[in-house]
């Protein structure tokens, strides 16, 4: 159970988070979102207890980080952006250091390590130096690293970036399947990835939040807006008034033109569907539709989406 | 109608720059930052205060002694003497304390500092530099008498100075010193010597010299007066030859200087009386402007302690020993290092004019005589009246006896038979910062017993590092082979080859 | 603190540094016991071979203390450290010890000389003991420099460059307090700053130099190559040792907080 008020950090003069407060439950998958610089990293930081805040209070279980900070990084797993490596050891060496680190009892040590292994499918490297080890690897080690001593919250900075589409599901179904013993903060900047997996959802924008829901709660606002993204042969000024004509389509407008085809971006409400009328319309001007599909939301639209009122 | 885009609203956020939050925030690095900084300046202050309290007043408390002999500790008898001290000693180390290219620093300057510890605030123990501080020698001794120098010691008892040379209380491997030319320690006798010299400094009430008059002596000795002083020993004059006179209750030395005329019977018998009952007598008689003078009455008294004096005047024939090369009466005295032992800096002393003295042959059994000062192999003697041609043959012949009774009265007859030891036209001519004033302190010093020779201080052995069985060029080689080449080496082979295997595990 | 201490000293023999810094000193060590046999009497004195090896101290401490943090900062391990639940006093202990265990092995070329020695019949006595005594004390305090250098940059080199000039400070305090008290002589002189007379202004000057050459750890502890135990040197020395550890733990606590 994590508690954050009020979190506020400065770098010297730069505001890199300003006033965040959320909660996190437990047993819950949390995931942190937000663009690069929003202030994502730097908050995990001070979650972790790694760096320390300018001003606010965080709790852990019951526990201030500041105050009792002992007891508070007890509970913690901390995977940051970068995976804190040593490239000179082999993968079992820097496990059993880990764990000498977090003071796991000696009797159950061997056997957590190879049962966290298992888990995160690095058995059969744990005798490689790290410096050898792929990208895809050294992340499970990094993961490997954040569950030794069984911490019940883990945070997770960004775990799939770099992974190849393989890896990123392996790596999903395995924060899945941890979730089911452990709290987890998982952030990414990838809205899909956050919304296949977690409970809730917290966006982060220039070291505020800009929402804090459960994640069917916020699907809904962003699917509130539909997008459409259509490649046409025709010329923008004859369809745009037809297309804007149609009923809840909010806005169309040219993306780009080539050899007398354009690229057309209609956004309409969530509650209608005006995939019909779009085709009908264009067909009744005679417009040979080229590609239609439903783009997804970017996330400037969430922003906007969510910050702007409901039409 | 136009919407703004996602883009244009975002842009349009950044610049909006909200106020910052500025007291709080602030305060509290700020506050954090003063308390780290303080923290450690308040750390950095206790310990070096602390480092020097320790410093200043444990530091000797806190000093213990590991070695197996005993090196930097005073013994129980040194400890005693300290104990029983009832005058306030000062000693000068005449160097700069951290000069570190003084090669006995190691064997000295521990041992000291554990005097001055164990004075009990008796003995101050200072290092002054005489290039940084020109003005300590001539304080310290304003004569030159005692020859105080830089790289020396003096120790210094009111208005008594003993000058200590450093490289005296060690002894050196004679045999490797020889052969190899590398000065090997093997001794260590500065306990000893300071120890010896503090004894001695801090003696009791000085003893009482008397010079001899009216026969013509020399009255013009305040060069010996000065000498005598150092000792410890006070003068004044005596004269033995009217009625009924007899030598005052304390009468530790009577000096004759170049009498001029005979003793008389009287005189002779009074002081015959002295020497049985253990006094002692400094006699200069050289044999120069009293060549006609005949001393009955001063031979007989001479004879007594086994000593003959005799009408003849050395003459000097190695060409090495004159010290001007067409007078064969002034020479180079050697000293007889036989009997003339520890303490004496000096091998050759200035002699002129020199009396042929000679070993009496009805001496009695009691009494040893030793040759202290000797001319060269090839001296003879020119007596008056005959011919050189019927001169003795070449030999050795004494230029300073001492007549010692061995029996338990102890007294001593000293017969300088040259006046340069002790004339203040000598030391007119050389000032007392010379051999011949020193030869005079040791000798009269030994038979005064001011002398150091009665401590019982075992000398300490230096740990000898050289090994036990000297190696062959061959094993040398082999060694440093192993040392060198192996160990490093294989160090350097472990390790790449270590770092090799892991890089590909 | 025992984790940080075994995985920092293992990491010194898998990485080829251990061994280099055991190299050079074996070398260096070496070629001055071979000198010491070939004299023609074999005058074979290990205390002064140890005091001897006491003067490169500058280079060999900086070699071993400039990863201590630097690495870290680096690499990103630092984390690690950060969140592990205990305070950074135990890294900080387990660090030094570890490049201070690794001092003690590089004296391994030293013991192999004395094993030789007494293989020929030379003498080892309280003072060969004392000075390896006076060598480790000294290289306790050295190594603490050095990793306070190496936890205040991330560049090794840089931490290298500055554990060196502040080793060699050290190791030149005695001219460094002579050259001083000489200016400030002279400076008292010439300004005639308060009318003192020229045994005043010696004495000011001897005040200096003898203040600024009390620091000097190089001469406090050669007491122990003649054998004589002083407990003041051993104190100084930890003490100091002790503050710089206390400083080094003060830098890293900061970087939680500071605005960098």
């Amino acid at each position: 159970m994590i508690e954050i008020s009020n979190l506020v950090k400065y770098y010297g003069d730069k505001r890199a988070v300003s006033g965040i407060s959320f909660t996190v439950n437990q047993g819950e998958i949390l995931g942190f979102l937000g663009p690069n610089g929003a202030g994502k990293s730097t908050t995990l930081n001070i979650i972790s207890g790694y760096l320390s805040a300018t001003s606010g209070k965080v709790t852990i279980n019951g526990y201030d980080i500041l105050e009792e900070p002992e007891l508070a990084k007890k509970n913690i797993g901390y995977l940051p952006e970068i995976p804190p490596l040593f490239t000179d050891m082999t993968v079992m060496e820097y496990l059993t250091y880990v764990s000498e680190l977090k003071q796991v009892p000696k009797t159950i040590r061997k056997k957590q390590i190879s049962d966290i292994m298992k888990m995160v499918h690095i058995g059969n490297v744990s005798g490689r130096l790290i410096h050898n080890l792929s990208k895809g690897f050294r992340q499970r080690v990094g993961i490997a690293q954040a569950l030794i001593g069984n911490p019940e919250v883990l945070i997770l900075d960004e775990p799939t970036v770099g992974l190849d589409p393989n890896q990123v599901i392996e790596m999903r179904k395995l924060i899945v399947s941890l979730s089911k013993n452990h709290t987890i903060i998982f952030s990414s900047h990838i809205l899909s990835e956050v919304q296949a997996i977690c409970d809730r959802i917290v966006i982060i924008h220039q070291g505020k939040i800009a929402a804090d829901s459960p994640t069917l709660e916020l699907t809904a606002q962003i699917e509130g807006r539909a997008h459409y993204l259509l490649t046409v042969e025709a010329s923008f000024n004859s369809i745009q008034m037809p297309l804007r004509a149609i009923p809840g389509v909010q806005n169309v407008a040219l993306l780009s033109e080539r050899n007398g085809l354009i690229q057309i971006e209609v956004i309409a409400d969530g509650d209608l569907d005006v995939r019909k009328s779009i085709f009908y319309t264009l067909a009744k001007a005679n417009t040979p539709i080229l590609e239609f599909r439903s783009a997804s939301a970017s996330l400037e639209d969430i922003f906007t989406s969510i910050t702007s009122p409901k039409k | 109608m136009a919407k703004k885009s996602a883009r244009e609203h975002i842009l349009e956020e950044k610049t909006v720059k909200s106020p910052r939050v500025k007291v709080a925030s602030d305060e509290r690095i700020k506050s954090l930052r003063t308390m780290s900084f303080l923290s450690i300046l308040i750390i950095v202050l206790i310990c070096f205060v602390f480092n020097i309290l320790l410093d200043v007043t444990l530091d000797k408390a806190l000093t213990f002694d590991a070695t197996s002999v005993k090196i930097n500790t005073v013994g129980t008898y040194t400890k005693n003497i300290l104990k029983n001290m009832d005058k306030k000693v000062e000693i000068y180390g005449l160097f700069d304390k951290n000069d570190m290219s003084l090669e006995w620093r190691d064997y000295l300057i521990p041992i000291l500092d554990d005097y001055e510890s164990k004075a009990d605030g008796k003995i101050t123990l200072s290092y002054i530099d005489p290039d940084s501080n020109p003005f300590i020698i001539r304080e310290l001794d304003p004569d030159g008498l005692y020859g105080a120098a830089k790289k020396k010691y003096v120790i210094k008892c009111e208005d008594r100075l003993v000058c200590v040379d450093p490289y005296n209380c060690l002894n050196y491997d004679q045999g490797i010193a020889s052969t190899s030319g590398v000065y090997v320690l093997t001794g260590n006798d500065v306990e000893f010597y300071f120890t010896g010299y503090i004894q001695y400094i801090t003696s009791d009430d000085p003893l009482q010299a008397f010079y001899l008059t009216g026969h013509g002596e020399t009255m013009e000795h305040t060069n010996l007066d000065t000498i005598l002083v150092s000792l410890g020993i006070k003068t004044e004059t005596l004269n033995l030859s009217g009625v009924g006179s007899s030598i005052p209750n304390q009468c530790d030395l009577i000096a004759i200087l170049q009498p001029k005329q005979d003793i008389s019977e009287a005189e002779r018998d009074i002081l015959k009386l002295y020497l049985q009952n253990g006094g002692k007598i400094l006699l200069v008689n050289d044999f120069n402007e009293n060549q006609n003078v005949e001393y009955t009455n001063l031979n007989l008294l001479c004879h007594q302690m086994g000593i003959s004096l005799e009408a003849g005047l050395i003459h000097e024939n190695d060409s090495s020993c004159l010290i001007q090369s067409d007078n064969p009466y002034i020479s180079w005295g050697h000293l007889n290092t036989d009997y003339a032992t520890e303490g004496y800096a000096w091998s050759a002393y200035y002699t002129s004019y020199n009396r042929y003295l000679s070993v009496f042959a009805d001496k009695p059994d009691t009494i040893s005589v030793y040759p202290l000062l000797t001319t060269s192999e090839s001296a003879t003697v020119e007596f008056k009246n005959m011919n050189i041609s019927d001169a003795i043959s070449q030999g050795t012949y004494p230029i300073v006896l001492k007549g010692v009774d061995t029996s338990e009265k102890s007294g001593a007859l000293l017969v300088y038979a040259t006046s340069s030891l002790t004339s203040d036209e000598y030391y007119g001519m050389k000032t007392l910062n010379d051999p011949n004033a020193e030869f005079v302190r040791q000798s009269i010093g030994t038979i005064c017993q001011r002398s150091v020779n009665n401590v019982q201080i075992p000398v300490k052995t230096i740990p000898n590092y050289a090994l036990g069985r000297p190696l062959s060029s061959n094993e040398v080689t082999m060694w440093s082979i192993v040392v060198m080449t192996i160990i490093p080496v294989g160090c350097l082979i472990c390790g790449f080859y270590i770092y090799k295997k892991r890089r590909h595990l | 603190m025992i984790a940080v201490f075994k995985r920092e000293f293992l990491s010194y023999f898998r990485t080829p540094v251990g061994w280099v810094a055991i190299c050079l000193l074996g070398a260096i060590s070496g070629y001055y016991f071979s000198g010491m046999l070939a004299y023609s009497m074999s005058y074979v004195n290990l205390a002064m071979e140890i005091n001897y090896l006491r003067t490169f101290f500058v280079i060999l401490i900086p070699i071993i203390t400039m990863r201590l943090f630097s690495e870290e900062k680096k690499n990103g391990t630092e984390v690690l450290l950060y969140t592990m639940p205990y305070s950074m006093k135990g890294v900080v202990i387990g660090k030094f010890l570890a490049a201070f265990a690794l001092q003690f092995m590089m004296l391994i070329s030293v013991f192999s000389h004395m094993i030789i020695t007494v293989i020929c019949d030379g003498t080892i006595n309280m003072a060969t003991w004392g000075s390896i005594f006076g060598y480790l004390v000294l290289a306790a305090l050295f190594i603490s420099v050095g990793m306070l250098t190496s936890a205040l940059t991330e560049n090794q080199i840089m931490s290298a460059v500055v554990c060196f000039v502040i080793i060699l400070i050290f190791e030149r305090m005695a001219s460094i307090a002579e050259s001083l008290s000489s200016i400030f002589k002279a400076f008292l002189k010439i300004t005639n700053l308060f009318g003192l007379s020229d045994a005043s202004i010696y004495n000011a000057g001897e005040a200096v130099r003898s203040g600024i050459s009390w620091l000097d750890p190089y001469s406090k502890t050669s007491c122990y190559t003649s054998g004589v135990f002083k407990v003041i040197p051993i104190i100084y020395c930890l003490s100091f040792t002790a503050l710089f550890m206390f400083i080094t733990y003060r830098v890293l606590e900061k970087k939680r907080w500071s605005p960098n």
